[in-house]
Order: C-alpha cells, then sequence, then structure tokens
C-alpha cells in the first residue's frame, strides 16, 4: 500500500511539474516579447525606450537561459510569487486564492446537491426498474446531457429569482446565494450520477451474496443499502472523482452568469482581459486542485476497497 | 464475434450522417430569408407568414438564422470530434500495439490531461493562442483526444489478446498490418459511439464559450451566441432565447438518443466493451 | 477501516471548507434608510487609478474646489471663489469650517498636499491639470501657478481627477491607502466583487443627506442587473440595457431615469499606414454609410441621440458652425470608387482584395455591444466586410496599443467637464497618452493647445470651430451615439435627477419611502 501510495504521489507531482512548465511557457509563448510586453505593463501602457528595455530585462534575468529563468520563477511560484495582473496590478496568488474558496465551495455545493439527489433516485430506479422513478431517472440524465447550463441559468433566474422570488438573482455573500448556481451545476450532475448508481447497483443484483440474502429473508431496501451499495463505491467514488474535473467546467459558465466571483468567472474575465499573468495564475492552480483531488479520490478508493489496497 | 452488430450500428451510424447532412447541406437552402440581413423597419416582429419564428433585435429572420445555425455550432463540434478522434485514435493505437515505455508515457499524458478540468483547459489554450473560431476549435480538440486514445488503446490491446489476431501474429504476419487489418476494423463501432457523446459535449462547449463571448464571432448565427445576443430582450421576446436553447437540447438529445441506439447495437454483438468507457461520461458547458 | 470511516474521511474536509467560506449576511434593499444601487463598474475604493477616483466624486466620498450643477454651469465646491490673478496663475478661495471624515479641517495647506499627491501618483494628471506650482499662502486661499495660460482650470478642477483627498487617505510612503474626504458620504466597507458601503458624514458641509447608508452593489451582467431591481434586491440600478427602458416603464412600482448626459459612442480609426483606414476617402465613406438613427433604434431602442459630431450640440459652450455629415450612401460609394474601391458582388473590393474593418469593442459597458453589433451589420450591408471581436477594457486596449484592429468601439463622455478642452487634448493630440489612433495632425494640435489658454469668448470659439473642422475633415473617428443616461429605481426611492455628467450621483438629496 505504501509503494502504491508512493506510486500516486509522484505521478501527481510529474504532473504537476508538466502544468508548472506549461504555466512558465505560457507567458513566454505570448504574443511579443515578454520583457516588452511585461515593462509596457508597468509603465501603464507607455512605449519603453530600447535602454530602459534592456535595463528592465537584465535586472530581471530576461537574458538568461531558458531552464535558468525557469528554476527562478518556479521558486518564485513556490514561494507562494504568481506575479501582478496587468489589469489590476494586484498580486495573482491574492486573487486567485480569494477566487478558488468561492469556487471550491460553490463546486462543493453543488456536487452536495447533486448526490442528495442522485442517491435515492439512482438506488430506488435500482430497486424498482422500469419503474416511474426509472423511468424520471434516465428523463432527467437525459435532459441533464443535454440542456445547455448557460440557458438553464436564463430561465432558473426568471423563475426562482423573479417570478418566485425565493432566491437571489446574483451575486454572493449568503447562503441563499449558493443555492440558485449550485442547483444549475448540480442538475446536470445528478443526472449522470443516478444513472450511473442505478446501473452499478443493477450489475451487483445478480451476484451470489445478493440471491443468498434474498434466500435469508433479507428484504430488498436494507440488502440494497447494507450489502449493494457498498460494494459499489469503488466506481461510485471513481465517477464522483471524475465528475470533480467536469464540475469547473460547469462553473466557468455558471459563475459568469450568476456574478459569483470564483475561479471561472476570473479566468474568462483574464482571457478576454489578455491578463497573462492572472490566466497563468488560474492554471497552476487548477492543477494543484486537481492533482490534489485526483490523488484524494485514489487514495479514498484504497481505503475503501481492500482488494486495491494491495493492488494499483 | 462483433460483425453483426458492428455492422448494425455502422449501417445506423450511416443513416444518421445523412440526416445530418441534409441538416447542414440541404436545410439552409430552404431557409426563407438571408440569415444576416438586417431590417431595421422589421425589427422584433412577431411571428407571422412572413416570418415563422418572427425577427430578432436586428430585424433579422430568427428561423433563418436558427437554420443556417446548423453550419455553425454542429459544423464546428464536428471539427472538433473528427480532429479529436483522428489524433486520438491514432496515439492510441500506437500505444496498444507497440506498448512498452511509449505505452506507459503516452498514457501517463493521457491522464494528466484527463485529471485537469477541460474546458477551463481549453479556455487557457485558446485565450493564449488568440479567440476565434479555430482556434477554439482546435483548443477543444486539444484537450479531448484522450478519450480516444484511451479507448482506442484498451481495444487494441482486447483484440490483440483474442485468438485469431494472436494466430495472425503467430503466423508471422507484421504487427501494424495486424492492427490494420483486424482491430481498426472491430474497434470502429466503440469509436463511433465515443463520437456521439463528444459531438454532444463539443455542441455544448462550443455554444457556451460563444454565449460567453469567446466563440463564435458577433452576429455570427451561432445558437449560444444568439442567446447571448437575445439576452436583452428576452422579457418581452422570449422566443429569441427559448427558439435556440431548444434547437440545442433538441440536437444534443438526438445525438446522445443515437450514440445509444449504435450502443445497444455495437453492444448485441461484441460484449458491451464500449459500455464503461461511454456512460459515466459527463457533460460540460 | 470501514467504509463509515472511508465516507467520514471525505466529508470531513468537505464540510470544514464549507463553514470555513460560510458567508456573511448582507445588507439588504428593504430597510428604509438604507440606498441599494446596482452599479456596473466595480467601485475598487482601495485605488486612486483612473476609473476608479471617478467614484469617489461619483458617490461624493471626495468633493472637488468646483463642481458643475444641473445645467453644467461651474459652482462653489471646496472653493467658495476662484479668479485669475495672472493668465499663468489662479486664486481660489477656500470654504470656511470644512472638516474631513477623520475630524481634521480643511486648509489650503491640505489641498497643495492632495493636488500633489494626484500629481505624482496619476500619470496623466499633469496633462490634465497643467500645473507648474501650488501654493498655500493663508490657511483658507489656494495659488495655482500653470505651466502656460490656462484659462480652462476651473473646469479642469470639477474632474474627479480633481477630488480633494485628506492626508490620511495616504500612507508614511505617500501610497494611497484609503479615501478621507469633506464629502457627505464617509467611506466603511469594501467586499471585493460585491459591493461598497458608505455611510452619512454628519458633519458634512453643506445640506445633510436623508439616507443613513447607500450601498453600491457591483452587479457587471446588464442584464442581471435590471433583474435584481425586478425582484426587488436593489433600490436602483444604473446602465440598465435599453431594452428594459421601455419595458420597465410599464411594471408597477417603478420609475425609469432617462436623459440626454455627457457622453458619445464612437468608432476611433487605427489610421496607421498600410490599413485600410489611412485613407481619409475611406474614413469619410466610413461616416456617410452609416445610418445614426436606425443605429440608435436598432442598438439601443431608441434611447440615444444619433451623433453626427464629437460633442452633443445641446451644450451650450460647443462652437457652431461645425460641418457634419449625414447618411449619405451615395456619396459614401463615390468615396471608395475614388479611394480605387469598386464594388464587385455587393463587397468592395480593391485590388481582389475584400474591404475588411478589424472592430474591437469590450463588453463591459452596457450598449457596446449592441452598438458594435449594429455597426457591423450596417457596414456588412453596405459591403463593408468586418471582423468583430468582443473583450474587457483592458484586453482591447491591449490589441488597441498594438495597432491591431481599425476600428475601436468606445465610449468617452467628452462634455462632462462643460469644456471642450478635456478629451480633444487626452484623445486626439499626437503628444495625448490616450492616442493610438496614429493620428497626428499639426494645426488640429495648434488649436487644442491654443483653446485651452482662451477665456470664454469669440476666440475661444472660433479656435474650437477649427479643432472640431479638422476632426470633421481628417475624420479620425466615426461618432455614433450621443448618451441618454438610463436609470430605474423602485418608486420608493424619490428625489433622483440625473446629472448631465454622467458622473454623479447626488444622493444626498434622495430620500427612500418606508
Amino acid at each position: 500500500m505504501a509503494a502504491a501510495l508512493l506510486h500516486r504521489v509522484l505521478y501527481a507531482t510529474a504532473l504537476l511539474l508538466a502544468v508548472s512548465m506549461a504555466g512558465f511557457a505560457l507567458l513566454r509563448l505570448m504574443p511579443g516579447d515578454a520583457g516588452e510586453v511585461l515593462l509596457i505593463h508597468q509603465m501603464a501602457g507607455e512605449l519603453p525606450g530600447p535602454e530602459a528595455l534592456a535595463r528592465f530585462k537584465r535586472e530581471h534575468g530576461l537574458d538568461d537561459p531558458l531552464p535558468l529563468q525557469y528554476l527562478r520563477w518556479l521558486g518564485a511560484v513556490l514561494g507562494g510569487d504568481l506575479g501582478r495582473s496587468f489589469q489590476t496590478g494586484d498580486p495573482v496568488a491574492q486573487e486567485v486564492g480569494m477566487r478558488l474558496v468561492n469556487s471550491v465551495l460553490l463546486g462543493a455545493a453543488a456536487m452536495a446537491l447533486a448526490c442528495a439527489v442522485a442517491f435515492p433516485a439512482g438506488i430506488a430506479a435500482a430497486l424498482w426498474r422500469g419503474g416511474p422513478v426509472d423511468r424520471a431517472v434516465s428523463a432527467l440524465a437525459v435532459l441533464g446531457m443535454a440542456v445547455p447550463n448557460f440557458w438553464y441559468a436564463l430561465l432558473a433566474v426568471l423563475l426562482f429569482s423573479l417570478t418566485l422570488g425565493w432566491l437571489p438573482s446574483s451575486g454572493y455573500g449568503t447562503w441563499a446565494h449558493v443555492v440558485l448556481p449550485a442547483l444549475v451545476v448540480g442538475t446536470s450532475l445528478s443526472g449522470v450520477i443516478a444513472r450511473f448508481v442505478r446501473s452499478t447497483c443493477a450489475e451487483e443484483l445478480p451476484r451470489a451474496y445478493v440471491r443468498t440474502g434474498r434466500a435469508k429473508g433479507v428484504g430488498e431496501v436494507p440488502l440494497m443499502l447494507r450489502h449493494v451499495l457498498p460494494n459499489t463505491m469503488v466506481p461510485v467514488l471513481a465517477l464522483l472523482g471524475l465528475q470533480a474535473a467536469r464540475v469547473f467546467d460547469g462553473i466557468v459558465v455558471v459563475e459568469t452568469v450568476f456574478a459569483w466571483p470564483g475561479l471561472g468567472r476570473l479566468l474568462v474575465d483574464a482571457i478576454l482581459s489578455r491578463d497573462f499573468p492572472v490566466i497563468q495564475g488560474c492554471l497552476l492552480v487548477l492543477g494543484v486542485v486537481y492533482a490534489g483531488l485526483h490523488l484524494a479520490v485514489d487514495v479514498a478508493a484504497m481505503l475503501v476497497d481492500p482488494r486495491i489496497r494491495g493492488a494499483v | 464475434m462483433a460483425a453483426g452488430g458492428a455492422g448494425s450500428a455502422l449501417r445506423l451510424g450511416l443513416a444518421a450522417l445523412a440526416v445530418a447532412v441534409l441538416l447542414v447541406g440541404v436545410l439552409p437552402l430552404l431557409a426563407p430569408h438571408d440569415p444576416h440581413r438586417v431590417a431595421f423597419a422589421a425589427r422584433l416582429l412577431a411571428p407571422g407568414p412572413e416570418y415563422p419564428l418572427g425577427t430578432d433585435h436586428l430585424g433579422r429572420c430568427v428561423l433563418s438564422r436558427l437554420i443556417h445555425g446548423f453550419r455553425v455550432t454542429p459544423l464546428a463540434a464536428l471539427a472538433v470530434v473528427v480532429t479529436a478522434l483522428g489524433a486520438g485514435t491514432a496515439v492510441g493505437l500506437a500505444a496498444g500495439s507497440i506498448g512498452g515505455a511509449f505505452d506507459r508515457v503516452v498514457m501517463r499524458v493521457v491522464e494528466g490531461i484527463q485529471i485537469l478540468p477541460g474546458l477551463a483547459l481549453a479556455l487557457i489554450i485558446a485565450g493564449v493562442f488568440g479567440l476565434g473560431l479555430w482556434t477554439v476549435v482546435l483548443a477543444l480538440a486539444a484537450v479531448h483526444w484522450t478519450e480516444y486514445a484511451r479507448l482506442a488503446r484498451t481495444m487494441t490491446l482486447a483484440e490483440r489478446a483474442k485468438p485469431y489476431v494472436l494466430g495472425a501474429e503467430a503466423l508471422g504476419a507484421p504487427r501494424h498490418r495486424v492492427v490494420l487489418r483486424h482491430v481498426l476494423p472491430n474497434i470502429a463501432a466503440p469509436i463511433l459511439v465515443l463520437g456521439t457523446v463528444s459531438l454532444s459535449w463539443a455542441i455544448l462547449s462550443f455554444a457556451g464559450l460563444s454565449f460567453l463571448g469567446l466563440g463564435a464571432e458577433p452576429g455570427s448565427t451561432e445558437w449560444g451566441l444568439m442567446i447571448a445576443e437575445a439576452r436583452n430582450h428576452m422579457r418581452l421576446h422570449p422566443r429569441l432565447v427559448l427558439a435556440p436553447g431548444l434547437t440545442i437540447v433538441a440536437l444534443v438529445i438526438a445525438v446522445n438518443l443515437l450514440g445509444d441506439a449504435l450502443q445497444d447495437r455495437a453492444a448485441a454483438g461484441s460484449a458491451g466493451t464500449a459500455h464503461r468507457f461511454v456512460t459515466g461520461k459527463g457533460r460540460t458547458s | 477501516m470501514n467504509r463509515g470511516k472511508a465516507a467520514g474521511l471525505l466529508a470531513v474536509p468537505l464540510l470544514a471548507a464549507l463553514l470555513a467560506v460560510a458567508p456573511a449576511p448582507s445588507a439588504r434593499a428593504n430597510d428604509a434608510g438604507t440606498l441599494v444601487v446596482a452599479t456596473m463598474w466595480e467601485s475598487l475604493p482601495h485605488s486612486m487609478e483612473a476609473r476608479r477616483s471617478r467614484f469617489f466624486n461619483e458617490s461624493e466620498i471626495l468633493d472637488t474646489l468646483i463642481k458643475l450643477d444641473h445645467s453644467m454651469a461651474l459652482q462653489p465646491g471646496l472653493a467658495t471663489a476662484w479668479e485669475p490673478v495672472s493668465p499663468t496663475e489662479w486664486r481660489f478661495t477656500l470654504r470656511e469650517g470644512v472638516v474631513f471624515h477623520d475630524g481634521t479641517p480643511l486648509t489650503a495647506a491640505v489641498v497643495k498636499h492632495s493636488l500633489e499627491r494626484v500629481l505624482a501618483l496619476l500619470s496623466f494628471a499633469g496633462d490634465l491639470l497643467n500645473v507648474a506650482a501650488i501654493e498655500a499662502p493663508a490657511p483658507l486661499e489656494l495659488r495655482i501657478r500653470t505651466t502656460e495660460p490656462f484659462a480652462a482650470l476651473p473646469n479642469q478642477l470639477t474632474d474627479a481627477i480633481a477630488v480633494v483627498y485628506a492626508p490620511s487617505s495616504f500612507d508614511a510612503e505617500g501610497k494611497f491607502v484609503k479615501p478621507v474626504g469633506t464629502g457627505p458620504w464617509r467611506f466603511v466597507e469594501y467586499v471585493k466583487q460585491s459591493h461598497t458601503v458608505v455611510e452619512r458624514f454628519d458633519r458634512y458641509w453643506g445640506a445633510a443627506p436623508a439616507l443613513d447608508r447607500v450601498v453600491y452593489r457591483f452587479i457587471p451582467d446588464h442584464n442581471t442587473r435590471a433583474l435584481a431591481l425586478e425582484a426587488r434586491e436593489v433600490d436602483m440600478a444604473v446602465d440598465i440595457p435599453s431594452a428594459d427602458v421601455a419595458r420597465l416603464k410599464d411594471v408597477k412600482g417603478m420609475t425609469v431615469y432617462r436623459e440626454p448626459a455627457a457622453g458619445l459612442y464612437y468608432g476611433a480609426f487605427n489610421v496607421a499606414d498600410g490599413r485600410p483606414l489611412a485613407d481619409v476617402r475611406v474614413r469619410r465613406a466610413v461616416n456617410r454609410m452609416v445610418d445614426r438613427a436606425a443605429l440608435v433604434d436598432a442598438a439601443l431602442d431608441g434611447v440615444g441621440e444619433p451623433a453626427w459630431s464629437f460633442f452633443s450640440p445641446r451644450f451650450p459652450w460647443v462652437p457652431d458652425g461645425v460641418p457634419a455629415d449625414a447618411h449619405d450612401p451615395g456619396g459614401a460609394a463615390d468615396l471608395l470608387t475614388q479611394a480605387g474601391y469598386a464594388r464587385q458582388g455587393g463587397q468592395w473590393r480593391k485590388d481582389g482584395k475584400p474591404l475588411t474593418l478589424r472592430i474591437l469593442s469590450y463588453t463591459g459597458r452596457t450598449e457596446m455591444a449592441p452598438v458594435t453589433e449594429a455597426l457591423a451589420a450596417m457596414l456588412q450591408a453596405e459591403g463593408v466586410a468586418t471582423e468583430v471581436q468582443m473583450y474587457t477594457w483592458p484586453g482591447m486596449l491591449d490589441l488597441v496599443k498594438k495597432g491591431d484592429y481599425d476600428v475601436s468601439v468606445v465610449y468617452w463622455t467628452p462634455e462632462m467637464t462643460g469644456h471642450p478642452d478635456l478629451h480633444l487634448k487626452s484623445q486626439f493630440h499626437s503628444r495625448a497618452g490616450l492616442n493610438y489612433q496614429n493620428w497626428a495632425n499639426a494645426a488640429f494640435d495648434a488649436a487644442v493647445d491654443k483653446g485651452r489658454t482662451l477665456p470664454p469668448g469669440a476666440e475661444r470659439r472660433a479656435t474650437y470651430r477649427e479643432a472640431l473642422t479638422i476632426l470633421h475633415d481628417d475624420a479620425p473617428i466615426l461618432p455614433l451615439v450621443h448618451k441618454v443616461y438610463a436609470a430605474a429605481s423602485s418608486d420608493r426611492v424619490k428625489g433622483f435627477r440625473v446629472h448631465p455628467s454622467g458622473f454623479f450621483y447626488d444622493f444626498k438629496s434622495v430620500s427612500k419611502e418606508p
């Protein structure tokens, strides 16, 4: 198990190194001379003279070989220095950190909402296959995968904020503000998760232990909850890990509609503002978060499933 | 053997392709108006005989724009899928048949890309190389090929373990011949199934990016962009937002149902090898 | 390990994360003493950089020495009187008994310190204010010497850049930290990406405001901003989409405000060599192609005034007799033909290449996307191909600075100081910091440099008439729409008036019914 764990940690580290190289390349790939672009932004848009540019590049080591520049940059990044935003001049690390917290909050709320709906629905669908719940789960999954969530968000605001007046239409600050964006991201997820829970549970049903349980007179519902469900935890956890990556894809769009100050909106804004240091910061943070998440899911799977504990 | 199932899946795929050609190639010819012609005197008209779905805020025929939209979003999505499918399948086949260190490195890269959030990664790529329709298409393909690489590799390994392929290899057939002759035809069906899944993903992603102003150029008949541009008038003229939205929903459902049907037929033959890879695939945008 | 523990293992960090960021409740719109206003820009009160200090003035946290009344005439602010001592020196008499929010008194020395900080911290302030030296010979007497005769100074001092900061606004190194002013509102709280709160300042020198508190909520999405008002989450929304102006009038309990104000949407041409708009005939042709009246209707549902000139003619100080174009597609076609273009298959071409304009704009301002979209559609209908890209303001500016555009659709408020100098000098002068159009015209430079030195009168009129005539004839711009300010509030909000500068809320005279 220790070896397997080490293996996963090493992989996550290698992934992060690759992401960091991409992030480093991002500022260097930027159209135009990197030094000149950085200097222009420091000088509030005035074009620097050639001597000023040469001095700036010397002082900031932009004439050094790229690997050296990369190592120096990596050192700064590890020390928490992600540079400054072209747009606001604020430190990128601070901005990205605040936005990350908001996105994690929204993502976790969406995931929680989706699981709260999907698990009971999926289990019920597996128990009564072909019944109304099963059909509803199928329909939800089909719709959830087909409705563009920016469109859904527009309609949901009209319904829940304007017509019913239940929830605020945008912004953040209270729990009520989380509900609507989480609902939009969560709905589509819940369909996928419910369908998966249903199919993995259904696959377990023909197995011997289920037949044994039934023969012993264990009821269908307790059998499902106590015996079948735990055995589906490994694939379900793997799916949740996979979906966590998809959550952010949904968040990118939804945060913009709901003016939710998260990482997704920051990224879209930075791209439209050509704010390369912020784009770079977003990439690095996403890399860390997802490599970490993936590692966590792997470790959780090892802990849950004794069969995997020794393997991998 | 997969022949019957895969063959019928291919026939269904071809039928779907014919419908797609009709939608993209022929339907726009039947549009009642030029989708780009502005008529300021005819702004925001209600549906009527002249304009079956009314006109938008610049007096353009909504129905004609929707119909012409079949040439934007689905084609861009198709370009994403074809690029990803081509590159990913090639990489997966190579990894599966060459094996060894090459396989390990390729699969670690694939895994790495799949761990990261795809749409955000695509956005970053497009943002760095300059926004625009084709940059976005390539950026989406650049994160999506991994799905095909993984599937093609697994299928290749599975096929290569089958007796007839082992036999062919034992008889001294060169490995690439074996792959092209035996493996490729048998993995076509599951790849096609995955293609439908990624087509709907690409449609939603592309529409979402255009809605955010990161995809199609303003004025285009892209559906997500039409929704964004109609937002100012959606309260008094909800059809301007509902029509393109419902078109996307209908198209994506159709593509997904096609995918399910393909999967059922393919599974009928090849014992559902594709199943694992296709179910549980999330949606985005 | 059993599965319960494993589930717990996942749940604990998740719950901890949720609780750690549990958001605090924020102000709601139902308190009668609190006005909640939804704004398009974030107020950013911790920065005094360009657009930000505008907020200090429009929200009246800080005052200027001289203000503009609702007819755009100069009126006393922190200065009660001003007069030229010589062509290059002005004397200002400061208001007695004014205190800052931190309790310190307003004196000439403090104003001197404030203006000197502004000049040191904001690079473009020097160009705007033209200051050579500032002196404080007596506690309430301020003298400003200018580098050249500068009749425009009192008007320039109404600009937000010249607000008066208390010394405690800056740290020991002279860096700006927070806005401490003399205005009726005191800065209280700023929550990033969410809102800024100001509270009534009870020792304000003028009439006390009726409200206790104003909350400026940042809602960047234009539709959502109007929707938040309709859902009663805010009391007022400014810069609402034009489509909502007509619609909200018919919604019960809403008041809609719609008044002409300073502000022009225009296309700034890149006239660099090798670009299609390097040719003045093409620039003038484009000016004649676009039907401004149709543009106002199509893009802005009529909420705007068709613009054929840089300044809206409704302002009394704008010189008359400046030539203006009219919608004239025939004349445009003649000009393009002269420039060597021929129309083939509906498309203007030269040497086989279609006439294509790369149009950039930004989405942050409510009207920008529809105006740009309609402009592009109109040009296409006239046979000019377009490549349109929408960015944010900084994103667009980055490309504009690189010269990677033909037309950037922008918005400025050229009338907002009640004097022609401000934007002519800062946008079009060949040495202007904001001139990214590669346009340089020596006669225009000379007229603008002279105009700012002249007192009001016939000579000033003639000078600016000359400058504006060059601006028309050489056509570095495509005027599109003169601004009509659009806002809406719940009808519980009383006493709001649109200020014609477009940058002044004047909430001190606003009240809210319970």
